[in-house]
């Protein structure tokens, strides 16, 4: 019997949660079907986005860090 | 040079023995993440920083006096840090400010159609620029669900536990939020071309 996919499956399909047997299943059923094809690669490209969306806090932030880092190995030793 | 090449466990480990530089280079790798996570959450660049700073003098902490137990997990450790500093600031201020602050909104609204040059690349910004735009504008559980998977990589079913809700409704958030992100986009997108082409 043929299993239906849904979003939620390809969801966990992106997010590699799927087992292993529904993986393969998965795979199969995208070989045959256009629209769970296209709702993959839907999916597929926000997420790259995603991957791709990255604030950066400050340089001052990050150089306090490093100085509390330094002092605090001066006060425990 | 050869630094880079360190896991995150064999930089810990040196960190641990008194070698700055390895935190150094943990902190350079890990602090994009780190602060990404934080301001989707909190909405405010300055409070950002802050939080940021204080989840890794938590981290140094912890490291500093032995009891940093987690060799090779840092990131996910560090990030559950960020995001329940993250979540404390929100539950204090009772809920996520509406209005981003002006240093964070010069962030987001970086869109210049008629003046800026016509490059892919560009476009390619004015895209990122968007999305994290929609990203803020999402309904607060989808953006939860959303930080938590995407940023914090955690499993579904951690998100489920830790949020109280199914694992079929932690996914339904997910799919929402994807689908909502994706159809944000594409109507952007057809806006865009249309201020693109009109003369």
């Amino acid at each position: 019997m043929t299993k239906t996919f849904t979003e939620n499956d390809l969801v966990r399909f992106l997010y590699d949660e799927l087992t292993k047997n529904e993986k393969l299943a998965l795979e199969q059923a995208l070989l045959t079907d256009n629209d769970l094809q296209n709702q993959l690669e839907n999916l597929r490209a926000v997420v790259g986005d995603l991957n791709k969306v990255q604030y950066s806090p400050s340089k001052r932030s990050v150089n306090k860090i490093l100085e509390f880092s330094k002092g605090y190995h001066k006060q425990s030793v | 040079m050869h630094k880079t090449k360190l896991t995150d466990g064999q930089l810990l480990s040196q960190y641990k023995n008194g070698n700055e530089e390895a935190f150094a280079v943990l902190l350079e790798r890990h602090k994009d993440r780190v602060f990404t996570t934080i301001y989707v959450i909190v909405k405010d660049r300055y409070q950002a920083e802050d939080l940021m700073q204080d989840a890794f003098i938590k981290a140094i902490k912890t490291i500093k006096s032995g009891k940093y137990n987690e060799e090779g997990k840092f990131l996910p450790w560090i990030l559950r840090i960020a995001h329940n500093l993250a979540i404390d600031h929100f539950r204090k201020a009772k809920r996520y400010p509406e209005i981003v602050m002006e240093d964070g909104s010069s962030v987001f609204n970086t869109l210049e159609f008629s003046e800026a040059p016509i490059e892919s690349e560009h476009i390619k910004q004015d895209t990122y620029n968007l999305l994290k735009r929609y990203i803020q504008e999402l309904p607060e559980a989808q953006k939860e669900v959303l930080v938590m998977r995407h940023y914090m990589q955690m499993s579904f079913q951690e998100i489920a536990d830790a949020t109280g809700v199914s694992i079929n409704t932690a996914l339904g958030r997910m799919r929402y939020a994807l689908i909502n992100l994706r159809k944000k986009l594409d109507h952007s997108n057809i806006a865009y071309d249309q201020n693109f082409y009109r003369k």
